[in-house]
């Protein structure tokens, strides 16, 4: 019946897709990556570019994890900066900017040299059920291939229209097909299906553009890299410019909302906006106060004349486009290599899934990436990796489950918001989303996920034993820092240099170095630590965090406080035999727990409509139920 | 907590357990009706199918083997929208102690469990009927001894109190969807912290949580009353001063017995404000006075008291013994020095001493009314301001240090700002914790714990 037989099949190649496939195929599963075009794997058919506050952290956790991403953009980005540098450590972030074709390049490179992995290029129609499992797919040729694991990474391809003004016509992206069935098997099989809407700015020729009219924006020297798993190097890095729309440009877009299909006559856009990341018109609609609005110019790559001009997405019909683009200054006599469009597709309720992001409709069925109604490149890839670790375990037969929790990661964050109280837009990451966002920093990354990395195989030894390394150095060097006090004679010369207040006893360097303005390097030279270690990055990195941990100490603990709160609860597993009906607590309440099937009561107690009351009678019962059980087996 | 909570069918006495004209049997849970069908019988003597939702029954109540217990009104309330969240069922019977329990006991052999103190409260709390500080609110009624103290509990009840918390919580919210949108989009430049705008909103907040702590003062004189000392030698007018500082008001409410053998406390009301009096044994039945005024306990309790009212025996002049108590209490800021048996013609007058004084007659009544109000003076209690401000008065110990916790996070704010070098992100964290300070006051954050010491200490539903 089969044409072949996989572990598991992922549908579509971009940025969540590779991720899975990769992690899957590591995992030494027998993994087919489905794309509807090769020539397209991780396409970035918006902004080419990776990280941005939140998103770069996220970056970095894939990385930790033994993922793709951050060492693609490495060695693809064109410029790096880091955001929020002024701000404090848990809220700054890396931003790059990638080169689009480079990117899409080398993560085909790798996708095509991993072994254990296929690349096949069809569209899928169908996913084939058995008493309630995955047992493979149908496409659109016909051909069957069998799987034990199906991951969907469909992305915008669903039903995907595309709108330029009053015109609308098919395709998942521009000129690529779109798939027009798959949401027939999920409304099928009683999935929700809903409606979202993104959207793209147009491509400008940069030999047009008169960039003495904006302002530069260099990259950070040196680039911050987002793998741990780089070394330092030079990148010759390429600058974005800032320029800004005008009065003429406001008045364009007014004078001309009747033609836009979300505001103006005809309608043809009723999908749920992203409020984060809005267009043009949309801005000036809900923010008519603003005189002025942000245009980042940005590179696409090296080898190319198209720019990016970010800020200026649209579904306004093309002439109006032009009009727009020509009223920003620096843009007046610029030419349109690609018209900006959006786009409408279907994504599915995300709380159809666990937290592993397997169904709960279908065993061995997984949804990643913007079929759950996120928005991001990133986020896309953070579930992709965790999809395609969880499908990999699903294929083995393995009774383990890859969940991280809201305390490890960013990724344990937005997919425990997805799962649990899903979206009523798309879905973007910020560091406001973590409750515990002062311990999920971008540095840390490595040590709060490596071990997870390197349990699944997909970190080796040596990549493991070296984040290891670091965390072990950091700790010498707190506790060198609290033995170590310095004599006034010593310590006043560095202080009166950075101005700050001079000791008049001898005080520990850990003591001092909380004070804001004093810096460890500065500290450094003064004592005498022996540091054996001799791989100068893993020093480096040991002393930035150190550093971090020392002056935030306060603040840390208290979040490592609430964590100890949280996970009170959070462990409290809920038995999958449980007997929502016999609790006493509302009906509604039974339905949606029935529905939801939490895992843990810490997941109860964060659904929608779960009253904090009910979760104390939902927890006297569960240690009822483990007592009963106790008993009886005794 | 119990783990029987909720599944089963409760019923307790809802009325005191004393004579009087109506005794009520209470009836919460599943099968409240049933049982109510089991036991109840129409004039005519036939069983009853149906009750009309929220109509008042005549019928009579009979025990399992048909013997007639007494005549009732029933009443059947269909859940959810009764007090409890659950059907409830209500038999209203004479009130005598053996009927009335008799009824009660007839209920649980049908099947329900006796109510735990507090246990209505709690179903309504846990179905989702009432927030915390509004259970909390229904235990104070219950246990309001004053005019004043129910007013502040019946506030509670209608949530003025929560809708305050409620708008202080809404304003740091704001604040905080500021700070937030200055971290996550910095290419906007917000600048949220330089224009001094977080600082004015979080010093805004502040004080306006500050003026409610002050409450607390006035919310622990309300739940506890004022503590008023009284000393003096044997017979000179104790009993009688009080008797007619009584005279106006409700007679003695409770008696409540002393921490030790010698102290005995009584509540009373003064202006509708609870008084608590501390009688000090020792003094009013040693004759060797200052020797008892050394023991501790007495000590102790003239340290609590907001109010000691030290009297004399005009009459008899300031002798020996009365000048060695005076000698012990005159730096007390508290004291009132009362000349008393003014109609006797007094030989002591208040311009030779420099405590607060007051030349009184508690037979004629002479200086009463100056004495309550020199007491309330001294208190800098206003009593028509206490009732206008009984709106938004803290009297809970737990509201109290929630609410100081969210001060001290607002102060930390305050701190960060001033010393200029916080990032936003660490700010949103005191925030945060403000936040689920005042959440927890309404019951909005982790009641585990909360709700098992909270019930334990309502003593209500029986």
């Amino acid at each position: 019946m089969w044409d072949e037989i996989y572990d598991v099949i992922v549908i579509g190649a971009g940025h969540a897709g590779c991720e899975a496939a990769l992690a899957s195929a590591r995992m030494e599963c027998k993994t087919a990556l489905f794309t509807i075009n090769v020539d397209k794997i991780a396409e970035m058919p918006c902004n080419p570019s990776i990280g941005g506050v939140a998103k770069g952290t996220v970056v970095r956790e894939i990385d930790a994890l033994g993922g793709e991403m951050a060492k693609n953009v490495d060695e693809t980005g064109i410029q790096f900066r880091l955001l929020n540098k002024r701000k404090g450590p848990a809220v700054r972030s890396p931003r790059a900017q990638a080169d689009k074709e480079a990117y899409r390049k080398r993560m085909r490179m790798t996708v095509e040299q991993t072994d254990n992995l296929h690349i096949i290029q069809q569209i899928v129609d169908d996913i084939i059920i058995e008493n309630g499992k995955v047992r493979g797919v149908v496409t659109h040729i016909g051909v069957k291939y069998g799987a034990k694991a199906v991951i969907v990474t469909a992305g915008t391809f669903l039903k995907g229209r595309i709108i330029i003004g009053f015109e609308k016509f098919e395709g998942g992206r521009m000129w690529e097909p779109s798939a027009n069935k798959l949401s027939e098997f999920y409304k099928k099989h009683g999935f929700r299906v809903g409606r979202l809407k993104t959207g793209t700015p147009t491509r400008i020729d940069g030999r047009t553009i008169d960039f003495s009219k904006m302002e530069e924006q260099p990259g950070d020297e040196p680039a911050p890299l987002f793998s741990f798993r780089t070394e330092p190097k030079k990148i010759d890095q390429i600058p974005c410019y800032i320029t800004y729309t005008t009065n003429k440009t406001h008045e364009i877009i007014k004078n001309n909302l009747h033609r836009s299909p979300m505001y103006g006559e005809r309608k043809l856009i009723t999908g749920t906006g992203v409020r984060y990341c809005p267009s043009i018109e949309d801005k000036i609609v809900k923010f008519p106060d603003r005189d002025r609005h942000h245009v980042f110019v940005e590179p696409e790559g090296r080898d190319t004349i198209e720019f990016y001009p970010n800020g200026t997405s649209t579904s306004l019909p093309y002439d109006v486009q032009v009009e727009i683009i020509h009223s920003i200054p620096g843009l007046e006599n610029t030419k349109i290599v690609r018209p900006a469009y959006g786009i409408e597709y279907d994504f599915i309720d995300p709380t159809h899934l666990y937290p592993t992001l397997e169904t709960k409709i279908i065993k061995g069925l997984f949804n990643a990436g913007q079929i759950n109604g996120t928005t991001g490149y990133e986020e896309a890839a953070g579930q992709g990796i965790v999809a395609g670790i969880n499908a990999a375990l699903y294929a083995k037969e393995s009774d383990k489950k890859f969940i991280l929790g809201r305390d490890e990661a960013y990724i344990g964050v937005m997919i425990d918001d997805l799962v649990n109280k899903g979206i009523r837009e798309p879905y973007r990451l910020f560091t406001s989303r973590a409750e515990y966002r002062l311990l999920l920093r971008y540095d840390n990354a490595d040590f709060r996920l490596a071990k997870y990395g390197y349990k699944f195989g997909l970190l080796t030894k040596e990549q493991y034993e070296r984040v290891e390394k670091k965390y072990k150095l950091v700790q010498f060097f707190i506790e060198k820092l609290k033995e170590i006090k310095l004599r006034p004679d010593v310590l006043n010369p560095i202080l009166k240099k950075e101005s700050s207040t001079s000791v008049k006893e001898a005080i520990s360097c850990y003591s001092i170095l909380k004070r804001p303005e004093v810096k460890l390097k500065n500290i450094i030279p003064l004592i005498n630590i022996e540091i054996t270690e001799t791989d100068e990055k893993i020093v480096r990195e040991a002393l930035e965090e150190t550093e971090i941990e020392t002056k935030y100490e306060g603040y840390i603990k208290r979040q490592i406080e609430d964590v100890k709160k949280f996970r009170k609860i959070e462990n409290i597993k809920i038995p999958e035999t449980i007997d929502y009906n016999s609790i006493p607590i509302s009906t509604e309440e039974k339905q949606k727990l029935i529905e939801a099937k939490p895992l843990t009561l810490g997941q109860a107690s964060r659904l929608e409509g779960i009253r904090p009351a009910s979760i104390s009678v939902l927890s006297i019962y569960i240690n009822k139920h483990k007592t009963s059980k106790e008993d009886k087996s005794a | 907590m119990k783990d029987h909570l909720c599944e089963d069918t409760i019923a307790a006495i809802s009325t005191p357990l004393s004579k009087g004209a109506i005794g009520i049997v209470r009836i919460s849970g599943k099968e409240a009706l049933s049982i109510l069908k089991k036991i109840f019988r129409t004039k005519s003597r036939k069983q009853k199918e149906s009750f009309e939702n929220r109509k008042m029954t005549y019928g009579i109540i009979a025990d399992k083997n048909g013997e007639e217990i007494d005549e009732v009104l029933a009443v059947y309330m269909k859940g959810p929208k009764t007090f409890t969240g659950e059907d409830i069922v209500e038999i209203h019977s004479h009130g005598g102690i053996y009927v009335v329990r008799k009824i009660l006991r007839t209920v649980l052999s049908c099947g329900a469990r006796l109510a735990e103190p507090g246990e209505f409260t709690k179903r309504a709390f846990i179905n989702g009927r009432i927030d915390l500080v509004q259970a909390e609110g229904i235990n104070e009624i219950i246990d309001a001894e004053s005019e004043l103290s129910l007013k502040v509990a019946v506030n509670h009840l209608k949530g003025t109190l929560s809708s305050k918390i409620e708008s202080i919580r809404d304003k740091l919210f704001h604040l905080k969807a500021f700070i937030e949108a200055a971290v996550d989009f910095p290419e906007e430049e917000i600048e949220i912290i330089k224009t001094g705008k977080v600082k004015e909103e979080i010093e805004k907040t502040a004080r306006e949580i500050e003026k409610l702590l002050e409450t607390y003062e006035d919310g622990r004189i309300i739940r506890e009353g004022i503590k008023i000392a009284i000393a003096g030698r044997p017979n000179v007018g104790k009993s009688s001063l009080l008797n007619a500082l009584l005279k106006e008001e409700r007679a003695i409410v409770t008696d409540i017995p002393g921490t030790t053998r010698d102290i005995i406390e009584e509540t009373i009301t003064l202006k509708g404000i609870p008084i608590r009096l501390i009688d000090t044994a020792g003094i009013r039945e040693s004759k060797d006075t200052v020797e008892k005024i050394g023991i501790e306990k007495t000590k102790e309790k003239l340290k609590e008291a907001d109010i000691i009212l030290f009297v004399i025996d005009g009459s008899a002049g300031f002798t020996e013994k009365d000048r060695e108590i005076y000698n012990y209490l005159k730096n007390n800021p508290n004291l009132i020095l009362i000349i008393n048996k003014k109609d006797q013609g007094i030989k002591a007058q208040c311009k030779d001493y420099k405590a607060t004084c007051i030349e009184v007659s508690a037979k004629t009544g002479e200086n009463i009314e100056k004495l309550s109000e020199t007491i309330m003076k001294k208190l800098l209690l206003e009593p028509e301001t206490l009732f206008k401000e009984a709106e938004t008065i803290i009297t809970s110990e737990r509201h109290k240090n929630l609410l100081e916790k969210t001060l001290k996070n607002l102060q930390n704010i305050k701190a960060s700002i001033d010393s200029e070098i916080e990032s936003p992100e660490f700010l949103a964290l005191d925030l945060d914790e403000a936040l689920d300070a005042l959440g927890e006051i309404v019951g909005k954050k982790s009641i585990e714990d909360m709700l098992d010491i909270i019930f334990s200490t309502f003593c209500i539903g029986k």
